[in-house]
């Protein structure tokens, strides 16, 4: 339970790290919602009031497991682009060439092998980092207060949706307008997996050259 | 020294005593009878002297250790309808008041055996003990009331609702465990068995009315009136 | 998809370190909860074995709120207490029983779900976190590397318990009097019964969650109960049969893309379905 809670939550922080670091435009949000935030974070992700910001570690891992949790009061050292490290900032790394191999084809398993796989790259996304992964599920964008989306990811659902992954998705270059369909959209893609820093956030990222819609929703959005 | 002493004891429930006053003794060897009207209190008696109940006041000695040496058959087996257990299982579960290991050892599994054969129930050892008749089911837990009785057995009505000639034999049977060193305590409705066979009476009734030897009990006016009463 | 498609599938599945993981930690929470369920069915106590449950989703609500590194912290002592306190009593706890355990179960499966909803789980998906509580749908591929080791030590150490014990345990289940009478220390091996019993059931929330832990518990046991005869043979029949399903379920969940838990209450049934008819046939011969 408290995974899933921490993956939708690294979407929205880093929809928030978005508004901070990136963008000639700073949000000048209200921070008032959020006494105890973390320290890395001026602007506020305007999505959802947190009742309480003071995140435990729900997953301390074994041995095995070196994912520190992102919500610790630790700074992640890591490159922007784990896949380039020299990249300056995470969102532009330049053109990805992706190989015909699929490594991770999460569209043909079962949802619930989707659903967890995809948990567990997001887990522990070290291993990951430089394989091609392809996804499908339903398009699901962060906007902020302005109606402008910060984040575009996909989410993966178990068969009876109560369980859901998401993953931010990017697509290389300029996407044209009208590239993005509306939310909840069938989407899929194939990419490369990257592990990136914002700074000092965690998060996994998937990098596209394409975006195939499979089956458009209706605009009014989400259900 | 007496096995079991029972000085000015009241036994009943949550307080509510059933019998009061009680005063005996059982000393090694020992064959008592505790007879009595229904209701009078007996099996709380028993189960008095068991553990199984608290007594209410006054003051009842179990000789150290006896308590493992202790063989009990009750008046009505607690046992659901549908528990699955072989006659084998049930008889050496008696066997566990003295052992000490996760498994039963060797001489354990050849008590059970022999109290198996003793009891003519070896035909039926692996049968589930549900499908067993009631005089069948009394005989199994007798036998397990064997296993556990090193010193002394305790035994609530073992001849009700069985036919006479298994009466006989049960009778003969604890006749003979006493007579090789068994302390008995029985509790009977039959008080003409009771008179023949124990050594002792306890004739319990709200205050007990009679203890001592079993002649003597035979010449009491109240033991006479009880036995015309049991046998027009 | 023929089948040779289907058990190419598989293996492939079978490589991923977290299937591994939900099959091993799948296979000693449902060994464990068959042992101790012949216990609590021949006890008649199957449905404390629900309302534990319903205390231990109770308990998961309060250490997701709290925010606890591991709910198991929580949950374990919480769901331990309640399991003590209800089997203390013994034979006394049936009689009078019935309705404080049907108000404590309901109550903390309300109050689980209010704390819920008023202090949403971070992400945000409150339907989603119960359901997988109640219902665990996929909780079970999703341990950490805490909660594998966790259950693999706990469901290990029932099972070692279980053996050790296992003839004092039919005593006290066939006849905790004469148990008693004999000298027996009841009152302490009660006890560390309802322990296990609380520790088996907070184990397996997360294998098929909380509504869901009464089939486990109760369907093996009474499956082997209906062919075999002998506490012995039932017992082992229960193992087998609760292990059995549980893999099939797993195995059957990540193959179709179902409900973890679900499918491996389906495949109880099955089993039970099964041994029903084939005692009906043993019966007639």
């Amino acid at each position: 339970m408290s995974m899933k809670r921490k993956i939708a939550l690294i979407l929205l922080l880093a929809t928030a790290l978005t508004l901070t670091a990136c963008g000639p435009q700073k949000d000048a949000a209200p921070v008032a919602q959020e006494p105890g935030s973390l320290p890395t974070q001026s602007a506020e992700p305007e999505i959802t009031p947190f009742p309480q910001a003071t995140f435990a570690d729900q997953n301390t891992g074994s041995a095995g497991a070196a994912t520190p949790d992102p919500f610790e009061q630790l700074r992640y050292d890591g490159p922007p682009s784990a896949l380039r490290p020299e990249a300056r900032d995470y969102q532009d790394i330049g053109p990805i060439e992706i190989g015909e191999f699929i490594h991770w084809d999460l569209s043909r398993m079962s949802a619930t092998m989707a659903y967890a796989q995809l948990y567990a790259m997001l887990m522990q996304p070290e291993g990951y980092v430089g394989q091609t992964v392809k996804v499908q599920g339903e398009y699901y964008p962060l906007t902020d207060d302005e109606g402008i989306t910060r984040v575009h990811g996909v989410i993966v659902s178990d068969m009876a949706a109560c369980c859901q992954v998401g993953l931010e998705f990017l697509l290389t270059g300029n996407p044209p307008p009208g590239t993005y369909p509306p939310p909840m959209s069938t989407v899929e893609m194939t990419g490369l997996f990257d592990l990136c820093n914002d700074g000092g956030e965690k998060f996994c990222v998937l990098r596209i050259n394409e975006l195939k819609v499979l089956e458009k929703a209706s605009p009014s959005g989400i259900n | 020294m007496a096995l079991l002493t029972c000085e000015n004891v009241s036994v009943g429930y949550e307080g509510k005593p059933v019998a009061e006053a009680i005063t005996f003794a059982v000393n090694p060897k020992d064959y008592l009878c505790i007879v009595g009207e229904n209701g009078s209190g007996k099996t709380t008696l028993m189960r008095t002297i068991l553990g199984l109940l608290p007594p209410l006041s006054g003051k009842m000695t179990l000789e150290e250790g006896v308590r493992h040496h202790i063989g009990y058959l009750p008046q009505q087996s607690p046992v659901q309808r549908d528990f699955p257990a072989s006659v084998r299982e049930v008889v050496l579960s008696g066997c566990l008041s003295r052992g000490r290991g996760p498994f039963f050892t060797r001489a354990q599994k050849a008590l059970a055996d022999k109290n198996i054969a003793r009891l003519n129930i070896t035909k039926i050892a692996n049968h589930c003990y549900r499908e067993l008749s009631g005089g069948q089911q009394q005989r199994v837990l007798l036998a397990r009331a064997l296993c556990a009785a090193d010193k002394m057995l305790l035994l609530d009505e073992p001849a009700a609702g069985l036919d006479p000639q298994i009466t006989q034999e049960m009778y003969d049977l604890i006749g003979d465990l006493n007579q090789s060193g068994l302390t008995i305590i029985m509790i009977t409705h039959d008080v003409g068995a009771a008179i023949r066979n124990a050594s002792h009476i306890l004739h319990v009734s709200r205050t007990p009315l009679y203890f001592g030897e079993s002649e003597g009990y035979a010449q009491s006016p109240l033991g006479s009136a009880f036995l015309k009463e049991a046998n027009p | 998809m023929n089948t040779g498609g289907i058990w190419e599938t598989l293996g492939f599945y079978l490589s991923y370190p977290f299937v591994q993981y939900a099959l091993i930690v799948g296979v000693l929470v449902a060994l464990s909860a068959s042992l101790l369920g012949v216990v609590l069915v021949l006890r008649r106590l199957s449905y404390i074995g629900d309302g534990l449950a319903h205390v231990a989703f109770g308990a998961m609500a309060i250490a997701t709120v709290l925010n606890f590194s591991n709910n198991m912290l929580l949950v374990l002592p919480i769901t331990i207490l309640f399991s003590i306190l209800l089997l203390h009593g013994g034979r006394r706890v049936k009689i009078q029983g019935d309705a404080a355990i049907a108000m404590m179960s309901v109550g903390a499966l309300a109050i689980g779900y209010i704390l819920f909803n008023l202090f949403p789980p971070k992400g945000g998906n409150v339907s989603g976190d119960v359901c997988t509580t109640l219902f665990g749908s996929t909780s079970i591929l999703t341990l950490s590397q805490e909660e594998v080791w966790l259950s693999i030590g706990l469901g290990f150490v029932v099972v070692v318990l279980f053996v050790l014990f296992y003839n004092r345990v039919f005593a006290l289940t066939f006849d905790g009097e004469f148990a008693a009478a004999t000298g027996m220390r009841t009152g302490l091996y009660n006890a560390a019964v309802a322990v296990v019993i609380a520790t088996v059931i907070s184990l397996a929330m997360n294998l098929v969650g909380s509504l869901l832990i009464s089939a486990l518990l109760v369907f093996p046991a009474l499956s082997a109960m209906r062919v075999y005869k002998s506490f012995r043979s039932v017992v082992i029949c229960a193992a087998v049969f609760g292990v059995t399903a549980a893999l099939v379920g797993i195995v059957a969940s990540i193959l179709a893309g179902t409900p973890v838990g679900a499918t491996i209450v389906a495949a109880d049934i099955a089993g039970f379905l099964l041994f029903s008819l084939l005692g009906a046939l043993k019966g007639k011969k």
